[in-house]
């Protein structure tokens, strides 16, 4: 096990600055997320700690070691790949016992250390097999044992659910945290997918353009975004913003009502945000007139596609309300101890709803 | 319905007549082998009249079919172990790390698809390097010539092997040689296949080089070998067809055990363009 | 900075002998071709561009040679290409069944060593006792028994059918798999357009299959350009110099110990090669359409 820590890192190809001058702590045996959308630099960030991509500035430190020279296999790293990566002409076994094999190890050692990483992972009746005999539920456990043979100091996952179906997706991303339960490794994990950032972190990290937006643990994220970059990226469905504008101690919707506040905004134009949940119907909060265009039904809970009268588009959580159609007018009352209060440059503004 | 079938009978007759007219000559030569000298004369299609099986006898004897034999087999599977290995590993660097000097040396290299050999100068060259007249000379001359298509060959199947395996390997300790011989070569069979195959059967069938750089007669291959066979006995055709079939068995035996790979190496290859 | 997984000296063993046995003999020769090299003295004397000078004179012989390289290159290019997209377009549409059996037999002269080629088709073209006089005879085309390999005026026309007949499977092979790669949707919405079969042989299959029409045409224009085997063991350049080629002339020149001028007319194909071979790879550099 070990800590990871990168120090004023960047990463540039050419011109081109794909990880700019970026600074982060893993702490020993946390599991921490790098999550954004694609292109943000998360998965370069990911290989520079492999050793798979050279660092062009700053360094990567591992169990308080610089490794910025080192190989992959000096770092004590093991990683698992987005497409498993499984080595198609050797058997499940092979695979797994592979980097054993190169470590010089002996066959009995090997056989006992891939028997145990089976065992941990409910695959020894295919250790036999090829690959291509293998379902994708089945190979992804593939590759993870062959991560976990090695007993890593870190563990590293590149998108490792993205190629599984819906179902299988759940399922491996429990079995990854038991995983972590067991092993108790520092585990880092990439994924563009903030349901798996949210349920699998202790650390979240939300990258945008090779820069860190916000780290923090997935609650704090939720409750607590800097900016609307990140507000938008966590929760979902995603949060909603409003247009608005300051007024004597108070914040004016476009869509119509007005939010008492405490704290003077500095800013003309600002935005408000909402997370469909928390919305109220039949509230003495203030109220917001929408017409409804879709409700989409899931079964447990229902969600309500509206416009406001300003013509923005707008998420609301009906769970109760069932017999809204589209076209209905709607009135529903906002938690205004929920809102956020954003610069239209896109910072936080600290104020908070007057209660 | 009746035109259809008139139609796929009309097809099958134009398939089975140019099938024909390229299995006839080989054919012609297959039972003139077995004639007497007089009925072979004629080299016409019909069967021995009686069947002469000590033509192959003393083919084997006269043309010195065993040494020449073991000469093409040497030649043949030398070059192509050398020249399938070296554009193997050229040609999986090349693909890659693309960087612009590597790009311009794939090209240097496959240029030579198309480029002549100056046969005056390579003279120099191998007695420069006291190679001339030797085996290991003529093995290293088909190496050489055979590495420009054998690396276009393989560069383009490298693309088909995702890079992710190269880091799972290097994650998994490799270096670049255990990465290269235990991970990428054996994902490199079917490529490797063709190019060998096509490279043997090249080498075999040339005969090029050996009547340019091989003056002793212990070194010829089969070719060569039939050539100055034909040279002696023009008037023997039930020999010299005799000698031809010999030497063409092998190389019918390896197309056939091998048309697969060669099929699907070429069209991959062709018709990528 | 990591030590990269892919190292340079990978290349090295293939490289020095592309560069022992190709390009340092073809640039060596472009020196060597301003000289009076030759097997009868060991002395080399610089003499300008003399060989050229002679190469490209009227009054000598290689520019004929070098016309019937040409002849031979463009008409066994035009007459393969032809006949092989006829026999792929007859595999992939006409029969339904055996195809694999068809293409198998079609290929296998392909693989035969051309100077075996060349010995079986001296007795099969013979003009008294030959295959195919006996039977143009036996169907009653006696006219057409002619003196295939003796008769100066049609003898270079012999050679490019043999070589046709050799080569002739490889184009069919590329083609037919270029023909199954066309997905049968354009075919049918030609159909639906109201395209009869000719109109979809023009429109769709000939368009589709131009990429691998233009390789296949320009690898053999890199073989005709250095056909020599078939030549030398059919005719060996005669009769006369009726069939006598680049590369049957370097060869003389070779065993003759002209090597200068030799040197020089290898010099003259190496460059005319180098361009197409810019082209080719051009051709095959591209990345596929579709």
């Amino acid at each position: 096990m070990a800590s990871v820590e990168l120090k004023n890192v960047s990463k540039s190809y050419g011109s081109l600055e794909v990880i700019d001058t970026l600074n982060l702590s893993i702490a020993d045996g946390s599991f921490t997320v790098f999550v954004g959308p694609s292109g943000c630099g998360k998965s370069t960030l990911l290989r520079m700690v492999a050793g798979l991509e050279p660092i062009s500035k700053g360094d990567v430190i591992i169990d308080g070691r610089r490794v910025n020279d080192a190989d992959p296999i000096q770092r004590g790293i093991a990683m698992v790949f987005q497409n498993y990566a499984l080595y198609p002409h050797m058997t499940v076994e092979q695979n797994i016992g592979f980097s054993l094999r190169m470590a010089k190890l002996d066959k009995p050692a090997i056989a006992q250390r891939v028997a145990a990483a089976a065992a941990t992972l409910q695959i020894e009746p295919l250790l036999k097999r090829r690959p291509a005999q293998l379902s994708g539920g089945q190979r992804q456990r593939v590759a993870i044992g062959r991560a976990i043979v090695r007993n890593p100091e870190v563990f590293l996952f590149d998108e490792p659910l993205s190629n599984l179906d819906a179902e299988l997706r759940v399922s491996m991303r429990v079995e990854i945290a038991k995983l972590h339960n067991t092993l108790k490794s520092t585990m880092i994990y990439v994924t563009h997918d903030q349901t798996e950032a949210m349920t699998l972190a202790d650390q979240i990290v939300v990258m945008r353009a090779g820069k860190i937006e916000q780290v923090g643990t997935p609650d704090g994220l939720y409750e607590d975004p800097q900016n609307l970059f990140v507000a938008g990226f966590i929760g979902s469905p995603r949060m909603n913003f409003l247009r608005a504008s300051p007024s004597n101690g108070s914040v004016q919707l476009e869509a119509g009502p007005t939010l008492a506040i405490s704290g003077a905004p500095s800013t003309q134009d600002m935005v408000v945000g909402i997370r469909p949940e928390h919305f109220v119907f039949g509230g003495d909060g203030p109220q917001l007139t929408i017409t409804a265009d879709v409700i989409e039904n899931l079964g447990g809970t229902r969600y309500l596609y509206g416009t406001t009268k300003s013509g923005e588009a707008l998420i609301v959580e009906a769970r109760e309300q069932t017999g809204i159609t589209s076209g209905d007018q709607v009135s529903v009352g906002l938690r205004t101890e929920r809102a956020l209060f954003f610069e239209s440059s896109g910072q936080r503004l600290k104020l908070s709803a007057a209660s | 319905m009746a035109n259809k079938n008139l139609k796929a009978a009309g097809a099958h007759s134009m398939a089975i007549l140019a099938s024909l007219v390229m299995v006839i000559p080989i054919y012609l030569i297959a039972v003139n082998a077995f004639k007497s000298r007089a009925q072979a004369s004629a080299m016409s299609m019909e069967l021995p009249t009686e069947w002469h099986f000590e033509n192959f006898s003393t083919v084997i004897a006269q043309g010195k079919l065993w040494t020449s034999f073991f000469n093409s087999l040497l030649y043949a599977t030398a070059s192509t172990a050398i020249t399938t290995l070296v554009s193997a590993m050229a040609a999986y660097v090349l693909s890659r790390a693309r960087t612009r000097g590597r790009r311009f040396l794939y090209l240097f290299i496959i240029m030579g698809i198309a480029l002549p050999i100056n046969y005056f100068t390579l003279t120099s060259v191998m007695q420069f390097t006291n190679l001339n007249n030797t085996r290991l000379g003529i093995i290293l001359l088909y190496a050489a010539t055979q590495i420009p298509f054998t690396v276009f060959l393989i560069y383009g199947f490298i693309e088909t092997i995702p890079k992710e395996l190269d880091e799972a390997a290097i994650v998994d300790g490799c270096k670049p040689l255990s990465l290269f011989f235990l991970i990428i070569l054996p994902l490199l069979t079917p490529v490797l296949a063709t190019a060998a195959i096509l490279n043997f059967l090249g080498v075999w069938s040339d005969f090029i080089f050996p009547l340019y750089y091989l003056n002793s007669s212990a070194n010829w291959p089969m070719t060569l070998a039939v050539y100055n066979f034909f040279g002696q006995f023009q008037q023997d055709w039930n020999l010299v067809s005799a000698d031809i079939l010999l030497t063409i068995l092998p190389v019918i035996v390896v197309y056939l055990l091998g048309q697969r790979f060669i099929l699907s190496g070429l069209t991959s290859g062709g018709v990528k363009g | 900075m990591l030590r990269g997984p892919y190292p340079a000296y990978f290349v090295l063993p293939a490289l020095v002998l592309y560069l022992t046995f190709f390009i340092v003999p073809s640039i060596g020769g472009i020196g060597y071709s301003f000289t009076d090299w030759n097997s009868y003295s060991t002395e080399v004397n610089f003499i300008g561009l003399d060989n050229y000078a002679r190469i490209f004179s009227p009054k000598e012989r290689y520019l004929t040679y070098l016309a019937n390289t040409m002849i031979f290159a463009v008409v066994s290019i035009a007459l393969k290409t032809v006949l092989g997209l006829g026999l792929a377009v007859l595999l992939h549409e006409g029969v339904k069944r055996f195809v694999n059996l068809y293409r198998v037999l079609i290929y296998l002269p392909v693989v035969l060593p051309t100077l075996i080629v060349a010995l079986i088709f001296k007795s099969i073209l013979n003009p008294a006792t030959g295959l195919l006089n006996s039977f143009l005879r036996s169907v009653g085309l006696d006219g057409f028994a002619l003196q295939w390999l003796v008769d100066p005026r049609i003898a270079l026309f012999s050679i490019i059918g043999v070589d046709t007949w050799k080569g002739v499977g490889f184009i069919t092979v590329i083609l037919l798999a270029g023909l199954q790669t066309i997905p049968k949707e354009y075919y049918e919405a030609a159909k639906i357009d109201g395209a009869g079969a000719w109109a979809r042989f023009r429109h769709v299959t000939i368009p589709m299959l131009m990429p691998a029409i233009v390789v296949v045409t320009v690898l053999n224009v890199l073989h005709g350009l250095r056909v020599f085997d078939i030549v030398y063991a059919l005719t060996n350049g005669g009769p006369g110099y009726a069939t006598e080629v680049i590369y049957t002339e370097i060869f003389k020149a070779f065993s003759q110990g002209r090597f200068g001028l030799g040197t020089a007319i290898s010099s003259v194909l190496f460059v005319i090669l180098a361009v197409a071979g810019y082209f080719v790879i051009r051709l095959l550099e591209r990345k596929p359409t579709r």
